[in-house]
């Protein structure tokens, strides 16, 4: 049974959200505010953060950033505002997706499957690839460059794998969308923008001229691997 | 008494014997450039007659008589004459520079209090007013008039220097300085432009410290609107920011229930029985559509403000105009709604919630003012690098004089006035979001046949 933490500082809100997804089979922690919720993280590891975009004292901004400084663990933001600047934000501030309020249950739940959802893992034969100074080994998640381990969340991860997988041919941006996210998603471009960005800055050795994550400009992304046509 | 001195210098030469007549003209020499020193020119030619006549009658043989050679009477005349002048001229002229130099060291004085003080003007009163009376304070003037060109104002302090309204005027137009009787009138130069004029009584001040004195003026009334303007800029911009982000506050509050509610609502739709069902879907597109009037109220104080960029995406024009209705579900209850899209149409560059908010007014407008059951027609085509979008209704159009005034801001239409509700606001919301995209907005068709509305978005390129 996954776990999930919700947190928000609206009681109404959180009952609505605990009885909705333990009705369908989830485990419900509930936190108050940012700072709960960190310090539920100590003693909890859920399999999924649904997290508020505004809260008193520590925003939601705020405790993502705390959440991603030390952990992986998949982050829904719950957001008010649809600005695709608050969207970016989010994103940046590392949450794996975004909700707006007021929002349908079938499709909350919809983005909480697919943000557990976890991409299928590469054959063993190309399980370990290199990129520049960074080895990256899919079977064990792990990315390490030339100054030490590199964290990569889960989404990250996925995308990263979806481009591997398609080695040196482009992948449009809704065939990333649908792989990574799920095939409810196709549009949302800005996440896309975002999580390369992202994968740049902790693969490329200069993110601003990428050597391996090329832009294909309108249609999507190709991972360039050095040495070989196509990955199997 | 600079005859007095000399006679007095004769007197006592006179009482040493066998004195040398050389000895006795030096002495008077002396004496002489002491007088022309002191006091100027006529003082000292006098003296030098009288020396002249003293040297004459007591030294030059025969003494005591003033009979001597002509030649030289004539030579010591003109040596005492030519003493005095030369040494008369030269001290005039020392006094004369000194006594600039103090006054100059005066206005300079005053010129730098004077601009110590225009640089602390306050906001109270006219900037013109207060660089006058502090220009008339500093320098003692008994008036001054100021013409500040922008506002075509002038402004008096004290009493009114002996010059006309169109004197001031022709010196700003023609950057000149004027001169009259009494008074001098300069043109204040601020950043290569003429701002206005000062008018200045004569005397008191030299020419070069009413120039200067026009030069601060200038800066002052520039260093002021300046300020004006950037003071009103802050002030605009904080008032925006705290308009703003009571607006998100409000939008939070809420939504925030609303989100209870669509997720409770939901959450039981998913599972209910048909009777159910249909209660539950009105509390959902209830909700929903609460939601979106909360999020267009929040955009259009943003359009309103005028401080909105909108965010251009590339998008389909059927998609455009499906979401818009999709937002507005229920409220076209009884309006069948005809939509015909020319094929092969190019997508359009839109920020989608801005244009769905466009399309949803002009369908809100469009039911309001047709009659029940009548058919709302939208029809999408393509000319050149725009898309032409129309909403058309069966109602009774627009009169001919309200056509002019349906963009504009509370402009409410005869019929509207007195049979339907609205502020006014819909249609010049739309106009402004239509022309930040680049686009047109305009109404169409005459009184009698329903109206169209069309607006053009650009082609995505």
């Amino acid at each position: 049974m996954n776990t999930i933490l919700v947190v928000d500082d609206e009681p109404q809100i959180r009952r609505v959200l605990r009885s909705t997804l333990s009705k369908v089979g989830y485990h419900v922690l509930e936190a108050r505010s940012g700072e709960e919720a960190l310090e539920k993280l100590h003693s909890s590891t859920p399999d999924l953060i649904l997290l508020d975009f505004n809260m008193p004292r520590l925003s939601g901004l705020e405790t993502c950033r705390a959440i991603r400084a030390t952990q992986d663990t998949p982050i829904i933001m719950l957001t008010v505002r649809d600005a695709e600047t608050d969207k970016v934000d989010a994103l940046d501030a590392g949450a794996d997706d975004y909700v707006t309020k007021p929002f349908g249950t079938p499709e909350l739940l919809a983005r909480v499957r697919a943000a557990l959802r976890r991409a299928p893992m590469l054959p063993a034969t190309t399980t370990l690839i290199r990129l520049g100074n960074v080895e990256i080994d899919f079977g064990a998640r792990e990315v390490v460059g030339g100054e030490g381990h590199v964290r990569l969340t889960p989404k990250e991860f996925d995308l990263l794998w979806c481009l591997v997988a398609h080695a040196n041919r482009p992948v449009s941006h809704r065939d990333l969308l649908r792989e990574v996210w799920g095939p409810e998603y196709g549009g949302e471009l800005e996440y896309l923008r975002v999580f390369v960005n992202h994968l740049r800055k902790k693969i490329e050795s200069d993110a601003s001229a990428p050597e391996f994550i090329l832009t294909e400009p309108r249609f999507g992304y190709k991972l360039v691997l050095p040495g070989q046509q196509q990955a199997e | 008494m600079s005859v007095a001195i000399i006679y007095a210098v004769a007197l006592v030469e006179r009482q040493f014997d066998h004195i040398n007549p050389t000895t006795v003209a030096l002495s008077m020499m002396v004496a002489l450039l002491g007088i022309a020193s002191q006091w100027g020119f006529i003082e000292s030619m006098a003296a030098s007659v009288a020396g002249t006549l003293c040297f004459n009658y007591y030294f030059l043989p025969p003494v005591g008589t003033w009979h001597i050679a002509e030649l030289q009477n004539a030579v010591s005349f003109g040596a005492f004459a030519i003493t005095a002048f030369i040494a008369s001229r030269l001290s005039a002229n020392a006094r004369q520079r000194e006594a600039e130099a103090i006054t100059r060291k005066q206005e300079m004085e005053l010129l730098y209090a004077l601009s110590s003080s225009l640089m602390a003007i306050g906001r109270d009163r006219p900037a013109a007013v207060q660089i006058s009376e502090h220009v008339a304070l500093a320098f003692g003037f008994e008036g001054v008039l100021f013409y500040e060109s922008d506002s075509n104002c002038f402004y008096q302090t004290g009493r009114k220097p002996p010059v006309t309204q169109e004197q001031l005027r022709e010196s700003v137009e023609k950057g000149v300085i004027l001169t009259g009787e009494g008074f001098r009138i300069l043109p204040l130069l601020a950043g290569g432009k003429t701002v206005g004029s000062l008018a200045l009584p004569a005397g008191s001040a030299s020419r070069t410290a009413k120039q200067s004195i026009a030069h601060l003026a200038a800066i002052a009334l520039d260093h002021a609107r300046t300020q004006e303007a950037m003071s009103l800029a802050a002030a605009a911009r904080q008032s925006e920011e705290l308009k703003s982000a009571m607006l998100d506050a409000l939008a939070h509050d809420f939504k925030t229930p609303l989100t209870s509610i669509k997720a409770a609502s939901t959450a039981l739709l998913a599972e209910a029985n048909a009777d159910d069902h249909e209660l539950l879907e009105v509390i959902t597109e209830e909700t929903t559509r609460m939601a979106n009037m909360v999020s267009d109220a929040l955009e259009i104080a943003r359009v309103e403000a005028g401080h909105f960029q909108p965010q251009q995406h590339r998008i389909e024009v059927a998609r455009l105009i499906d979401g818009a209705l999709e937002r507005r579900t229920g409220r076209f209850l009884g309006h069948p709604i005809e939509v015909r899209i020319e094929s092969g149409i190019a997508e359009v560059s839109a920020d989608i919630r801005l244009i769905e908010m466009v399309i949803g007014q002009l369908v809100d407008n469009a039911t309001k003012f047709s009659p029940p059951d009548s058919v709302i027609r939208i029809v999408a085509k393509q000319r050149g690098d725009f898309v032409f979008i129309s909403v058309i209704d069966s109602g009774e159009g627009i009169a001919e004089e309200d056509r002019a005034h349906v963009f504009e801001r509370f402009y409410r239409g005869k019929i509207a006035r007195h049979r339907t509700p609205g502020t006014g606001m819909g249609l010049a919301i739309a106009k402004e979001i239509i022309r930040a995209h680049g686009g047109e907005i305009r109404v169409e068709n005459s009184h009698g046949e329903g109206c169209e509305f069309v607006f053009s978005l650009p082609v995505y390129v």
